[in-house]
C-alpha cells in the first residue's frame, strides 16, 4: 500500500502548497470586507431614516438587501429623484443625511474607531481616557495638530498599525469618544498610555505616571 | 518483485511527480503574483514617504530663506507678511514630518520646535499688525531660531543626498535600532542632541504657557482620603459609601483621590475627588438604558441640582444638547448677570432614568476665582450696531469669555440667526471689537458650537 500513502502525501503537499499561496488572497479578501463594513454605517442610518419614515420594514442591520433596495426605490419615486435604488449623494441629501458640515462627525467616527481598536474591553472610563490622550496629543506641540494626524501618525498606535482600526466601533466606543470631545479627560492632560504587561519600549517607563485605569497606565 | 508490480510502482511515481510539479508551478505562480503585488504596495508606500520628505525639505528651505529676510528687514509690514509665511511653512513642515515613519517620540524635540516656530512667528506677526514692534529680546530669539532652522536644513539636505543614493525610508523604518527604528537614528541629527533649540516665550499656539497652566480655583487645605470618600458619598446619594472602592491617586494637573463603583448590572462608575478641598472633579459612567423618557428641561434641573450637591452654586444652563440617549448640559456661574464662560461645568444626564452619568468641573476649578469684572464701556445698542446687519438678534446677554491664550474679556453675547443658521456673536463690551463668532452646526449626533 505504499503508493496509496505516496499519493496521499503528494495530495497533502499540493493542498498545503495551494493554501500557503492562497492565504495572501484571503488577507486581501478580508480587507475588502472591512471596507464594506465601514460603509455599512451609512446603510444603517439610511435604513433607520427610511424606517422612521415608514418606507422600510426590515431590521436596521447595515446590509443593503432587497428590502432596503425596495425602500430606497419607493422613497426615490415619492421624492422625485432618479429611481435607481442606489444610495447616492442626491438620495442622502433628500434623506437629510448628507451633512456637508459633518467634519466634526468624522472626527467623532475616527476617534471612536481608534478607541474601539485600542481599548475595547477596558472599563468605560479607560476608553474615555484613551480618547482624551488622542485629543491631548492634538493640543501638544510634540504631536500632529489634527485628530486624523495623531491617529494615523506612523507607529503611534499598535491597533492602527495592525489594521484593527478598521473594525466598526461599538456604542461604548462612540459614547467614550463623544465624552472626550465634550471635554472629559480622566487623565488630566496625559500624552501616553501603555500596558505594562506588553510594553516593549524602555523609554515609556521614564514618563511620569498620572493614573492607572484598567490595564493601561497613563503618563505625561 | 514481478514485472506488473514494477510497472505499477513506476506509474504511481509518474503520477506523484506530475502532481508535485503542478503544485510547485502553482505555488511559484501564486508566490510571484503575491510578491509583485507586495512590491507594488511597497513602492507606492515608499513614494508617499519620499514625497512627504521632499516637501518637508522644501518647506524648511523656504522657512529658512524667509526668516533670514525677516532679520534683514526693517519694515513692519514686510516683516509681518514674511513671518506669516514662515508660520505657514512651519505648520506644513510639521504635517509632512509627522507623516514619516520614524518611531514615536524619536523626534519630539524637532516637532515641538517646528510647531512652536509656527505659533511664535504667527504671534509676532499679529503683534506687528497691532503696532507692537519686535523688541530686542524677541530679535535675539529670532536669531537663535534662525540658527536652529539652518541646522535642521543642513541635516535634511544631507539626508536628501542619501535619498539620491537609494535610501529607502520604508526599509529603514522596519529595521529596529535600539529603542527606535533605523530611520529615527538616521534623522536623529535633527533632534535635540546636535541642534540647540531656543526657548520661545509667547502667548500663542503650542506655547509652553498653554501647556503648564496653573490650577486657580482650589485654594483649600488638603483633605484625607476618608474625607474625600465621605464627600463623594454625600453627592452620590443612591450609592452606599461602603460600596465605593478607593482606586488610588492621580498625579496630573490636579491631584485627586480616585474611586470606583460597580452596580448590580456591572456598570462601572469612576469618580475623582480633589485632594485640595475634597471636591468632586469628574464622574464618568456609561449609559446602558436606551429608552428616552425625560425632557431636556428636566435633565437641566437634574444637572443644576447635582452641581449644588457637588458644592457649586449659582450655575445657569448656557448650552445643552441631546446626543443619542444622553443630554450634555453645560453650566456656567452667573455673577452680576454676567455669564462666566471660563468656569464651565459639564454634566451628562441619561434621558431614560434621569441619572447623572458624567460630571466634569476641571475648567471650573482651573479658572474659578473671585473676579473683579470691569464695567461695560459701551451700551448694548452700540454693541448691536457693530454686528453684521444681516443677523437677526434673538437674545442678548453679558458674558465673560476666554480668548485663546488665557485672556478673559467681557462681551455682549448676541444669539442671532441668518438663513436658518444660528450664530453666537461676541462684541467686546469695552472696546466694541468683534471677539468671536460661534456657529451652531447640526450633525448626525446633535448640535455643535464651532
Amino acid at each position: 500500500m505504499r503508493k496509496g500513502k505516496m499519493l496521499l502525501i503528494s495530495f497533502l503537499i499540493f493542498t498545503f502548497a495551494l493554501m500557503g499561496g492562497l492565504s495572501t488572497y484571503f488577507v486581501f479578501k478580508q480587507n475588502n470586507e472591512v471596507i464594506e463594513v465601514a460603509s455599512s454605517s451609512t446603510n444603517k442610518s439610511v435604513q433607520q431614516k427610511l424606517k422612521d419614515m415608514g418606507y422600510y420594514k426590515g431590521g436596521v442591520d447595515g446590509i443593503y438587501g432587497p428590502l432596503t433596495r425596495e425602500a430606497v426605490i419607493n422613497f426615490q419615486r415619492d421624492y422625485g429623484l432618479s429611481v435607481d435604488g442606489i444610495i447616492g449623494p442626491e438620495t442622502l441629501n433628500a434623506l437629510g443625511l448628507n451633512n456637508s458640515a459633518s467634519q466634526s462627525s468624522s472626527d467623532l467616527y475616527l476617534l471612536a474607531k481608534c478607541v474601539h481598536a485600542e481599548a475595547r474591553g477596558e472599563p468605560y472610563v479607560g476608553q474615555v481616557a484613551v480618547a482624551a490622550v488622542i485629543l491631548n496629543r492634538v493640543e501638544s506641540p510634540e504631536f500632529p495638530n489634527t485628530i486624523s494626524g495623531v491617529i494615523y501618525q506612523p507607529w503611534a498606535f499598535t491597533a492602527v498599525h495592525d489594521g484593527q482600526i478598521n473594525l466598526e466601533p461599538n456604542d461604548t466606543a462612540y459614547q467614550a469618544a463623544q465624552d472626550a470631545l465634550n471635554g472629559w479627560d480622566p487623565t488630566y492632560g496625559c500624552l501616553y498610555y501603555y500596558n505594562p504587561v506588553t510594553a516593549t519600549s524602555k523609554w515609556i517607563y521614564s514618563r511620569q505616571v498620572v493614573i492607572t485605569i484598567g490595564k493601561h497606565v497613563f503618563a505625561i | 518483485m514481478d514485472a506488473v508490480e514494477t510497472s505499477k510502482t513506476n506509474k504511481a511515481l509518474i503520477v506523484v511527480t506530475i502532481i508535485l510539479s503542478i503544485a510547485v508551478v502553482t505555488l511559484g505562480i501564486l508566490y510571484g503574483i503575491s510578491m509583485s503585488s507586495l512590491n507594488n504596495f511597497q513602492t507606492s508606500l515608499e513614494n508617499v514617504y519620499q514625497k512627504n520628505f521632499y516637501e518637508l525639505v522644501d518647506e524648511v528651505n523656504n522657512a529658512e530663506t524667509k526668516l533670514n529676510k525677516v532679520l534683514a528687514s526693517n519694515s513692519n509690514t514686510y516683516r509681518s507678511k514674511l513671518l506669516k509665511e514662515v508660520s505657514k511653512n512651519a505648520s506644513e513642515a510639521q504635517t509632512r514630518l509627522n507623516m514619516l515613519p520614524y518611531s514615536i517620540n524619536g523626534l519630539s524635540d524637532t516637532i515641538s520646535f517646528v510647531n512652536q516656530l509656527s505659533g511664535y512667528t504667527e504671534t509676532l506677526a499679529k503683534n506687528l499688525d497691532k503696532g507692537v514692534k519686535i523688541d530686542e529680546k524677541n530679535q535675539e530669539t529670532l536669531e537663535k531660531v534662525y540658527e536652529s532652522v539652518v541646522n535642521i536644513k543642513k541635516s535634511l539636505n544631507s539626508m536628501s543626498k542619501q535619498m539620491w543614493e537609494g535610501y529607502n525610508i520604508t526599509d529603514s523604518s522596519l529595521r529596529i535600532d535600539g529603542d527606535y527604528n533605523l530611520l529615527t537614528s538616521d534623522m536623529s541629527s535633527m533632534n535635540g542632541a546636535d541642534i540647540e533649540y531656543p526657548t520661545m516665550i509667547y502667548d500663542g499656539p503650542f506655547s509652553d504657557s498653554q501647556i503648564n497652566k496653573d490650577v486657580k480655583g482650589l485654594n483649600y487645605q488638603e483633605v484625607s482620603m476618608e474625607t474625600a470618600k465621605k464627600n463623594l458619598g454625600k453627592i452620590l446619594t443612591d450609592i452606599s459609601i461602603e460600596n465605593l472602592k478607593f482606586n488610588g491617586e492621580s498625579d496630573g494637573h490636579f491631584k485627586t483621590y480616585d474611586f470606583s463603583y460597580e452596580d448590580e448590572n456591572g456598570t462601572y462608575t469612576f469618580a475623582q475627588v480633589t485632594k485640595k478641598g475634597g471636591k468632586l472633579l469628574t464622574l464618568s459612567t456609561q449609559n446602558i438604558y436606551k429608552n428616552k423618557k425625560i425632557q431636556l428641561e428636566n435633565a437641566e434641573k437634574i444637572a443644576i441640582d447635582f452641581a449644588k450637591k457637588a458644592d457649586i452654586n449659582n450655575l445657569k444652563v448656557v448650552w445643552s444638547d441631546v446626543v443619542g440617549d444622553d443630554a450634555f448640559i453645560n453650566l456656567a456661574p452667573v455673577v452680576d448677570d454676567v455669564i462666566l464662560y471660563p468656569d464651565l461645568v459639564k454634566i451628562k444626564v441619561d434621558l431614560s432614568k434621569g441619572n447623572v452619568l458624567g460630571f466634569e468641573a476641571s475648567s471650573y476649578y482651573m479658572n474659578h476665582i473671585d473676579r473683579k469684572i470691569m464695567p461695560t464701556r459701551i451700551t448694548e445698542s452700540v454693541a448691536k450696531s457693530k454686528i453684521y446687519s444681516g443677523l437677526k438678534v434673538k437674545e442678548v446677554r453679558l458674558a465673560l469669555i476666554p480668548l485663546d491664550y488665557g485672556e478673559e474679556v467681557l462681551c455682549y453675547e448676541f444669539i442671532s440667526t441668518m438663513d436658518g443658521n444660528t450664530y453666537y456673536v461676541y462684541i467686546n463690551a469695552v472696546t466694541g471689537a468683534e471677539e468671536n463668532i460661534l456657529k451652531v452646526i447640526q450633525t448626525d449626533n446633535g448640535n455643535l458650537l464651532m
